[in-house]
């Protein structure tokens, strides 16, 4: 089995993990390098951290750690046909993680900046602004669950796999996030 | 795909649109993993030394509390006049997490609960090997969950642990384990991860490539061995420390992981 250090030459301060081997024939064949794979899909990972976090310095952190995860575990990320789920999985995590929740139990409180800045580019409608609203009411659980299925359009099943849960509990999450916005909407 | 009344779907995917106009800070593009730390790297520690003395100052309190009730009026109870210190068990930041259909047997490593930092030859489920080590929440370091964690030192003999748990044939399986590093120690730092034996991945442990950390901040992460394809009813799944310093253990799961299409 083929062992990659992560510190060999051509991985330090480049960013990139440019490796090359041999086939039997001695043909030289080029492996994915990290760049191309991963921080390529660092725009979608942003877009859907901010989806779930609603804050972009967190999503920011989010991406970086879901980078540096896909850095550490190369060796085998790099032999794997789709990359692009593990990263959503880590990334997901990373957003609902307890890890992250304990770090912004610190000072100073996530809640503090949730409603204090807006993250919206250009004029928003104020029918926008009030959705905004009412889906930051959403646990960061029932965000993420109706992220990947409403939007990204993957099954529950998929979801409960990205999110390290049953499917029963996806649709919970799902159906409890939207009678959340249906009464911060006075939709109910 | 969700049946949502029209003015509530055109609400959120209104929303949903107005947050992709948002464009990701740029040096995500150019991303370096070896000078790129998330910000909060290093917080954990901050908290953790908060939440402690927290617990501390709470059990002081009660201790304080207990000695002036047993040596009030009348005689104390034999039995409790002389209070002998016991490890507590759930004295870590986090309970660990119970994941639904883990198989792993004693996937924290919580027991035996020890009360100082103790060389192992056996632990719950698991078969041990080498220089491995617990140690306990306020000695070396912090866990991540539980009151304790695991050390696989690298000598005299490389500390291993392997557990043989129950899979299904050709399904795939994620291994995610939470791993920090050595405890005092500075060298080289590997742990190597084995499934049914063969060697399929190294996470590097080194502390000096994590040089933001705080001190006593082992820098837990959880890594993730996604393309694990079981051949058998059971599989073996292994951890041992390797280079001059091996690597700490807090949390081992299993769980089939269908890759999702798109």
């Amino acid at each position: 089995v083929r062992r990659v250090s992560r510190t060999a030459s051509g991985c330090v301060g480049k960013g990139v993990v440019a490796l090359t081997g041999l086939t039997s024939t001695g043909e030289s064949v080029s492996e994915p390098t990290f760049e191309a794979v991963v921080v390529a899909d660092a725009g979608r990972l942003y877009t859907l951290a901010l989806s779930i976090l609603r804050d972009p310095g967190e999503a920011e952190d989010a991406v970086q750690e879901t980078l540096v995860k896909a850095w550490r575990s190369w060796e085998s990320v790099s032999r794997m046909e789709r990359v692009s789920p593990w990263l959503t999985r880590v990334c997901v995590n990373h957003c609902i993680s307890r890890r992250r929740h304990l770090r912004s139990r610190g000072w100073p409180p996530l809640d503090l900046f949730e409603g204090a800045g807006s993250t919206m580019v250009g004029n928003p409608s104020a029918d926008v602004i009030d959705m905004d609203r009412a889906y930051r009411q959403l646990s960061l659980k029932q965000r993420a669950a109706i992220t990947l299925n409403y939007r990204h359009g993957y099954s529950v099943e998929e979801c409960a796999a990205f999110m390290r849960c049953r499917a029963g509990t996806v649709r919970t999450h799902v159906a409890r996030g939207l009678a959340t916005l249906r009464k911060e909407l006075g939709d109910a | 795909m969700l049946d949502l009344d029209p003015r509530l779907d055109q609400k959120l995917r209104s929303l949903y649109e107005q947050i992709e106009e948002a464009n990701p800070p740029a040096h995500l593009a150019h991303f370096d993993p070896e000078r790129s730390k998330p910000r909060s790297r290093g917080f954990n520690f901050v908290i953790a030394t908060a939440a402690l003395a927290v617990v501390a100052i709470a059990v002081g309190g009660f201790a304080v509390e207990l000695r002036a009730h047993l040596s009030g009026p009348g005689p104390a109870p034999a039995a409790h006049a002389t209070p002998t210190p016991m490890p507590t068990p759930t004295a870590g930041i986090d309970a660990p997490p119970v994941v639904p259909g883990n198989p792993v047997a004693n996937p924290a490593f919580q027991v035996p609960q020890v009360g100082a930092v103790s060389t192992v030859t056996s632990l719950k489920g698991w078969t041990v090997a080498g220089d491995v080590e617990l140690v306990p929440v306020g000695t070396i370091g912090q866990p991540l969950f539980g009151s304790q964690y695991l050390v696989l030192q690298t000598g005299p003999v490389a500390g291993r642990v392997s557990q043989r748990v129950k899979t299904v044939p050709g399904t795939n399986y994620q291994l995610i384990f939470t791993t920090g590093l050595s405890p005092a120690c500075t060298g080289s730092a590997t742990l190597d991860v084995y499934w049914n034996g063969r060697y399929v991945m190294g996470m590097d442990t080194t502390p000096a490539t994590h040089p933001s950390l705080a001190p006593g901040d082992l820098g837990w992460s959880t890594d993730v061995f996604a393309s694990a394809l079981a051949t058998g009813t059971t599989t073996t799944i292994g951890f041992v420390g390797a280079g001059a310093c091996g690597a700490s253990l807090n949390d081992v799961i299993l769980q089939p992981f269908p890759l999702p299409v798109g």
